[in-house]
């Protein structure tokens, strides 16, 4: 699944961001505390409206009416994720809902950097799925991950 | 007195159901207000909007009802020993 960003912005935070992810790539979205590496990923969802440019996946435009059908297509690892007390349906712990996404197989990964810092273990075992993501030729788009095909910085240079 | 009885048992009926949806709903806003992330979580992994809201409901309707359940038998034998001594 292709990936493709054309000049977006999104007040105040990215300005003209381009990038074009490919299948089993990974691009890395690295930049400081409240830069917009969220507020991207929530706008690749759909979550958020763009002010300008334009995303496409695999040559479609994303809008809102699109944008339910492309999440069809999409797993998305949240920072956090917190659940009613007795919802045992879905695993709250990043690496799980990490793992959870990998093993679904959707051709684009969309991974927020956990809130808290993960232990050694742990952030070798998230490098791996991600590495596992990107050899089933799943497009990822991941905040701050060990390795990358691209990086992009935000609020300076792309790529 | 047959009919006295039965609108007695229908307002406790109703107090009683009128507080279970009560009790869902206070569930109900404060989960969503808590744990939106789930929704997010749900809606962003191809959920539809039906199918990410049917924790909170679940959870808002185990809520409500739980309690009217755990009561229902004490309420069940009272309900029929009032109308079996209205009939009397």
């Amino acid at each position: 699944m292709t990936l493709e960003l054309h000049h977006v912005t999104i007040d105040p935070l990215i300005r003209s961001l381009s990038l074009t992810a490919d299948d089993g790539r990974l691009v890395t979205i690295a930049g400081a505390k409240g830069s917009g590496k969220t507020t991207l990923l929530r706008a690749i969802l759909g979550f958020l409206p763009i002010d300008g440019g334009h995303i496409c996946i695999d040559g479609e435009l994303l809008t809102p009416l699109s944008a339910p059908y492309f999440r069809r297509f999409t797993a998305y690892v949240p920072q956090r994720l917190s659940v009613p007390d007795d919802c045992r349906a879905v695993p709250t712990g990043y690496v799980e809902l990490l793992r959870r996404a990998v093993e679904s197989r959707k051709p684009l990964l969309l991974v927020d950097e956990p809130l808290e810092p993960l232990s050694p273990d742990q952030a070798a075992e998230a490098e791996r799925l991600l590495r596992q993501a990107t050899e089933q030729g799943s497009t990822v788009v991941a905040v701050n991950a060990g390795f990358a095909n691209v990086q992009i910085r935000l609020g300076r240079n792309v790529e | 007195m047959r009919i006295v009885c039965i609108i007695i048992i229908g307002v406790v009926l109703l107090w009683k159901g009128y507080h279970a949806g009560l009790r869902g709903w206070h569930t109900y806003r404060r989960d969503r207000r808590e744990h939106d992330s789930l929704r997010e979580y749900l809606l962003a992994n191809g959920a539809t909007t039906r199918q990410s809201l049917q924790p909170f409901l679940r959870h808002a309707a185990e809520r409500a009802l739980w309690p009217l359940i755990r009561q229902w038998r004490l309420w069940l034998l009272v309900t029929l020993m009032v109308l079996l001594a209205a009939v009397c």
